[in-house]
């Protein structure tokens, strides 16, 4: 099971080098390529499921940490699917007299604010709840740095887990870094890439809103689903603590929880921008 | 500004000629205002799927003609320079009188042409 989810990211790179070829051959050139890049993207999504559910399986130490990443992983793998689709499959330019728009294009010209608003939205929420359980994280039983809630009044202590302290939140930052550095890169793919065959300045300007809506749809998703599980775990926590809890836990932790739900609606208006336009 | 650039690579005009020439058209007749961003050096040689230093070369030349200015971070604008259409037009129909002479033609025989066109 675990070659077959580590390999299917690979079989699916393939898959799109062999779609390059094709999309490069004659034929029906539009449909070609619209076919192609949506074929690339579909692959991106399919590898990306595959990629999050091997970082479940591999994680070494059943600490919860690769479902923690699951989310940002699936993002990651998708974007480079998209990147690669916009780089690759679209096809150069035909024989013949060659057209170009003298508008400079920007990436917020072309980024739908439905999805690009909750894009800012989820990951500013992200970084303020992270930093917010990284600061207040301590250790495990097994003595794991950031794994656990606790507090201790009036001799009374208590701790509940998994909270995503520094034990999730520092490979977390990494992903996310990555899976918004790549979405920048595959944002501006989009916005610079050249025309291929598609002549018609107003359809090239909906295929780059299109192509736009993916990014931003995998982004959503991967953010806000990461978002629901951390928002989850940490409210759970600073509610599961009624013993000592200090005061700002119970406001904080129902808060969390209501986060938790917003982001799932998030997750899903993310996966529903990604299929709609897949 | 929905303007755009033709290139035609069959042609015996070279391509940087043929973009620096049609910028040229562009401004000198008001298409291109004052002001007016042109798109980055490898946007413009993708979208027309020819290298980055064709198109380079024509934005250098049309600088060096004061037509455009590009500055670090800004990038290229067009220049403060009044549009001359009748200029344009002027020496586009030398050059069609020009070129219809030295083929032969006569010149009741371009008016004639031009009238036609219409």
């Amino acid at each position: 099971m675990t070659l077959f989810l580590l390999a299917l990211p690979l079989a699916a790179l393939v898959a799109v080098g062999a779609l390059t070829r094709l999309a490069r051959r004659g034929g029906s050139l539009h449909l070609r390529e619209h076919g192609m890049v949506t074929a690339a993207r579909g692959l991106g999504i399919l590898a990306g499921v595959a990629s999050a559910g091997a970082a479940v399986s591999l994680e070494p130490e059943a600490s919860g940490r690769g479902a923690a990443l699951a989310p940002a992983v699936f993002g990651l793998v998708a974007l480079l699917f998209v990147v690669v689709a916009e780089t690759l499959v679209r096809p150069v330019p035909v024989a013949g007299p060659r057209r170009a728009s003298l508008v400079s294009r920007r990436v917020r010209d072309y980024a739908p604010r439905s999805i690009a608003v909750p894009v800012v939205v989820a990951c500013a929420s992200l970084t303020l709840v992270l930093t917010l359980t990284t600061l207040t994280a301590s250790d495990d039983d097994l003595g794991r740095p950031g794994r656990f809630f606790r507090c201790t009044a009036d001799g009374v202590s208590a701790a509940h887990g998994p909270y995503p302290g520094i034990f999730y939140s520092a490979p977390l930052a990494v992903v996310l870094v990555l899976l918004m550095a790549l979405a920048g890169a595959a944002a501006h793919r989009v916005v610079r890439r050249p025309r291929g065959y598609e002549r018609g300045a107003v359809t090239d300007t909906v295929l780059r809103r299109r192509s736009l809506k993916v990014v931003l749809g995998a982004l959503l998703l991967a953010l806000c689903a990461t978002l629901a599980g951390v928002a989850l775990l940490a409210g759970a926590a600073l509610r599961g603590v009624q013993e000592c809890a200090p005061l700002w836990a119970e406001p904080v932790g129902d808060s969390l929880l209501v986060l938790a739900a917003l982001a799932v609606l998030g997750a899903l208006w993310g996966l529903w921008a990604v299929l709609s336009e897949g | 500004m929905s303007t755009e650039l033709v290139v035609d690579l069959s042609s015996t005009t070279p391509p940087y000629e043929q973009i620096r020439e049609r910028l040229r058209d562009l401004i000198q007749v008001g298409q291109l205002a004052p002001g007016a961003r042109l798109p980055p050096v490898r946007q413009l040689a993708g979208d027309l799927g020819v290298a980055p230093g064709t198109v380079a070369r024509a934005y250098k030349e049309l600088e060096e003609e004061h037509l455009l200015v590009t500055r670090r971070g800004a990038g290229t604008t067009v220049a403060r320079v009044p549009a001359d259409r009748a200029a344009v037009l002027k020496a586009r129909a030398e050059a069609y009188v020009a070129h219809g002479r030295s083929l032969g033609f006569s010149d009741a025989e371009l008016r004639t042409a031009l009238d036609a066109a219409f």
